[in-house]
């Protein structure tokens, strides 16, 4: 079930210190000018617009279509902000108004869309934290667990800036990102199991802090709760560079690409899980290092133009983790 | 397949005019690379003797009040309906 267009957009349930929280979220993304209410308005907006001059349906479009895949992604307004303000030391260019046409996909425009619609999704994804689910939540021991980043708000708003991205498949498909801290992902996914096609859990706070446990912990809660949902068949990891496996998980991972990444996660948390303990590339056992070889080769041609960089052998990685002074 | 306007800005990049407003005579266009949609931005359309150009804006200022009318054409367009 995805989420309706009302809940989707009616974030006036808010109790007043939810509100409140929510609000000066938006003021952080967007500045001081939008208030929550505003940023969504906005968003609105641009969604509806296209759609309408289209000639095809919004309601269809969230309903039936991309909506159930929803991003949280660096703010859009903001983006345009940034590059639409000239900087008061910067020469004025003036760009001759001539335009041409060009006919585009319906599916092109969907992913236009979808990246607008990311606006009007920061503000509902914190609505949904902070109902009833989030209460319930709070409550479970397994949402302790998903506290890996921080408890201060604006802390959150930041990570949620950096780390958000948009993403296609091979297919030109969008795929929804949603990446937070565990809490944030595990209260949409209480709310509703089938919003996301992905779900980005960034293991860099747990593996950041050796915090292998809760790391374990929280992965196996998400695997119990998605496991008969092919929904949310992707996971995406992104490992700090402070290790060794980071690095080489990072080779897996982050390169843009969506890795179907749960057929190797066993193997390379084995991997991990002896790495911290032996605390060195060295002393890993023969099978991990041979793990290890296997997904570097087994992703090579995923990941071509990385391999074309100075990390593409393990001696590589192992000289990069001495430089950084690794273990 | 859908027509749409194209502008090729000071980057070289192909942007699509998703919309655009009037505000105090100047025109204002809500542009997204046409290669990534979330390079979204604003600009200003200004005439000259031989013609329009289009600039960035001038400050943040500017930015969001354009950004607070884009808003509020929404709800014209909704009365209009």
């Amino acid at each position: 079930m995805s989420l309706s267009e009302k809940e989707l957009f009616d974030t006036v349930n808010l109790n007043s210190e939810c509100r409140e929280i929510a609000e000066n979220y938006i003021y952080k993304y967007f500045g001081k000018m939008y208030s929550l209410e505003e940023a969504m308005e906005i968003a609105k907006y641009l969604m509806l617009k296209l759609p309408k001059v289209q000639n095809f349906s919004t309601k269809d479009y969230i309903l039936n279509g991309h909506y159930d895949n929803i991003i949280i992604n660096k703010g859009k307004l903001i983006v345009a902000r940034n590059k639409s303000v000239r900087n008061p030391n910067e020469q004025i260019i003036e760009i001759k108004l001539k335009t041409k046409k060009e006919l585009i996909s319906k599916e092109k425009l969907k992913r236009i869309i979808a990246g607008l619609v990311a606006t009007v999704t920061i503000a509902s994804a914190f609505a949904l934290r902070y109902n009833n689910s989030y209460d319930k939540l709070k409550e479970s021991t397994s949402i302790k667990i998903g506290q890996l980043a921080s408890d201060d708000y604006s802390n959150e708003a930041t990570i949620l800036a950096q780390n958000s991205m948009p993403t296609f498949d091979s297919e030109g498909n969008y795929i929804s990102l949603y990446e937070g801290i565990a809490n944030d992902i595990l209260n949409v996914c209480i709310k509703d199991p089938n919003l996301f096609d992905v779900v980005v859990y960034d293991t860099y706070y747990s593996m950041n802090n050796n915090r292998l446990d809760n790391f374990n912990k929280t992965w196996n809660f998400m695997q119990n709760y998605m496991a008969n949902d092919e929904a949310f068949s992707f996971l995406y990891t992104k490992i700090a560079n402070q290790s060794f496996l980071g690095y080489v998980l990072n080779m897996l991972t982050e390169r843009g690409d969506i890795i179907h990444f749960l057929p190797e996660y066993q193997k390379c948390m084995d991997v991990v899980n002896e790495y911290m303990e032996v605390g060195s590339y060295d002393e890993l056992s023969k099978e991990s290092k041979v793990i290890l070889q296997e997904m570097m080769e087994k992703y090579e041609e995923l990941g071509k133009e990385l391999y074309k960089s100075n990390k593409n052998t393990i001696n590589d990685l192992v000289q990069d983790e001495k430089k950084l002074g690794g273990r | 397949m859908i027509n749409l306007d194209i502008l090729t800005l000071e980057n070289n990049k192909d942007y699509f005019i998703i919309d655009t407003l009037i505000n105090e005579d100047s025109k204002y266009l809500f542009l997204v690379n046409k290669e990534d949609e979330n390079d979204v931005v604003i600009r200003k359309v200004i005439k000259k003797d031989d013609g329009e150009y289009v600039i960035k804006l001038d400050s943040n200022d500017e930015f969001e009040k354009i950004m607070y009318l884009f808003k509020e054409k929404q709800k014209d367009d909704k009365n209009e309906e």
